[in-house]
């Protein structure tokens, strides 16, 4: 993304968003699991402003609004792979990395269906609830 | 087609201690919907979701987006159709207004 196509207007424009706006924005947009689809998608959306502003100011205005939650997402999302990319490169990580696929391919590793670990987070999060529901309860 | 994702008991404790720290910041909620979101990403596409090379065990990471910054790592068994998750953990929030979100 450039300077020239107005993304720091439209970053700007973006941090105003209230999370609720920001929500119903982001659902109108199919980003990928890629972030440099993603970050072409929100350059693509940030051109297509410019091009219309001046012949269709309305359908501009509808643009920049999918525009901007578009290049919110693509920084956030650059920044997040920047640090998960430092995190994970680090000799210690790979080591830890390399080790967890030494135990799975000796088979000493027991290995869980994902869908097992999010059913356990699904009861600790009930657990939790209730819990605090409980405190609140006991507070008043 | 639909991979298999799994993940070790090991990896597993580490999920839960991520699980415990999110509960105590009132982010419980958003960690699981995180978690679920990389799961759905990674058994559609593993390939794409990480950009992981087959059989490469690269930190590449999966960004779930609007749930809270996590990120994994995982190997892909194309043999078994199995992705298997080798790392977890959480990164701090982003700069920026949205991290009030």
């Amino acid at each position: 993304m450039s300077e020239k196509n107005g993304i720091g207007e439209l970053l700007t424009l973006a941090d105003g968003f209230t999370p609720q706006r920001r929500g119903e924005l982001e659902k109108q947009i199919d980003f990928g699991c890629n972030p440099r689809h993603n970050a072409g998608l929100a350059s693509g959306l940030a051109q297509a402003v410019e091009a219309v502003a001046e012949r269709w100011p309305e359908a501009a205005a509808v643009l920049r609004e999918l525009a901007a939650v578009a290049a919110d997402y693509a920084r956030r999302e650059k920044w997040a792979y920047e640090q998960a990319d430092k995190l994970m490169s680090t000799p210690e990580a790979r080591a830890e990395m390399d080790a967890e696929i030494a135990r799975i391919e000796s088979g000493e590793a027991k290995m869980i269906p994902f869908e097992e670990v999010l059913r356990q987070l699904d009861e600790d999060q009930r657990l939790w609830n209730e819990r605090q529901a409980g405190g609140t309860q006991g507070a008043s | 087609m639909a991979y298999r994702v799994e993940t070790s008991s090991v990896l597993l404790a580490r999920i839960q201690e991520l699980k415990t720290e999110a509960n105590a910041a009132g982010q419980g909620d958003s960690f699981n919907a995180g978690m679920k979101d990389l799961h759905s990403r990674i058994a559609a596409n593993p390939f794409t979701a990480g950009e992981l090379k087959y059989h490469t065990p690269m930190g590449f990471p999966v960004y779930s987006a609007g749930s809270g910054p996590a990120v994994v790592s995982y190997v892909v068994y194309e043999s078994r159709q199995t992705a298997c998750v080798i790392k977890v953990d959480r990164l701090d929030p982003p700069p920026g207004p949205h991290l009030n979100n």
